[in-house]
């Protein structure tokens, strides 16, 4: 009884923090090299966590990115296969992701602190 | 971009229009020209996926395809679209009341045939418009004699082409109306 209401607990609050985790993510992949949607879902699919992932929620994702400026799109059609839209990280982009780990990091030293310290 | 995926089976065809009517509905925020480029990476999507499912009939390789995608919601029902329902009813009633038009144009072409000297277009002494009459009155001019049938035939002809476009897009099941009510 107790499992299944921590996995529902758990369920509920891994989404929670997938979401805001899941920018950086992206971010982080393309920053790795251009890549067009079914290559980011390719990648982000070997992670702890987005085994499985419904692969059309990282299009609206990248349309904001898009449209806040971090990422640029650009249609390439090819000789065999769908064309396939490539993003690209901005310089705005970079720095946001830069800006992304230095506070989840700092998030992560928080958590650190506080487990570590001993009850009065 | 165009992005075009085809299908031969219509079990993947429907699928396919399910899935397409969905992506509009849930891009429906989004401007035409992004609406577009979201459904054009969305078919680019589905398209790479289909391709490297191993799964032997299109219609489960799309099937597949739909369930790694995930779920999209589905337009509203009908009764949340009020201008598709009253397209379709104006639609209803536009060919009902032409119909009985047609139908008593058809009687007098046929009555033509039988009574010649009576039916006819004729004006009147005194009006302007042409009348469609049953028996010549006193003073009437006929306006069309024998080319009566011709003429009536072509109108008849005419407004019937005119009727079944507007079926084929307010009423037939494959229309576009019809698609747009379907939830």
């Amino acid at each position: 009884m107790i499992g299944t209401e921590m996995d529902e607990i758990l369920d509920r609050w891994s989404s929670q923090a997938r979401k805001g985790y899941f920018e950086m993510l992206l971010l982080a992949r393309l920053k790795a090299g251009r890549a067009y949607g079914y290559q980011v879902v390719a990648a982000l699919k070997q992670a702890p966590g987005f085994e499985n992932l419904a692969e059309g929620t990282v299009y609206p994702v990248l349309t904001r990115m898009k449209k806040d400026g971090l990422v640029t799109a650009e249609w390439v059609a090819e000789d065999t296969g769908p064309p396939r839209k490539y993003y690209t990280v901005t310089e705005l982009g970079a720095r946001t992701l830069d800006a992304m780990q230095t506070i989840w990091r700092r998030m992560d030293d928080v958590l650190k602190a506080q487990t570590g310290k001993e009850p009065d | 971009m165009d992005v075009t995926v085809d299908f031969e089976t219509s079990e993947a065809r429907r699928l396919w229009s399910d899935f397409l009517k969905r992506l509009d509905w849930s891009n429906r925020h989004l401007s035409r020209s992004e609406r577009r480029d979201a459904k054009a990476e969305a078919k680019a999507h589905m398209a790479e996926l289909i391709a490297h499912s191993n799964l032997e009939t299109e219609a489960d390789r799309l099937r597949e395809a739909l369930a790694r995608f995930g779920p999209l919601p589905s337009p509203p029902p009908a009764w949340r679209q009020p201008l598709a329902i009253g397209l379709h009813y104006l639609a209803i009633m536009v060919i009902g009341a032409t119909g009985l038009v047609l139908l008593t144009l058809l009687h007098m072409t046929v009555m033509e045939l039988f009574n010649p000297a009576g039916v006819g277009l004729y004006i009147y002494p005194g009006d302007r418009v042409p009348t469609l009459s049953y028996e010549s009155q006193p003073g009437a001019r006929e306006v069309l004699g024998s080319w009566f049938i011709p003429a009536m035939l072509a109108i008849i002809l005419t407004v019937s082409a005119g009727l079944y476009g507007l079926w084929r897009i307010a009423l037939a099941p494959t229309g576009p109306v019809s698609r747009w009510m379907k939830p």
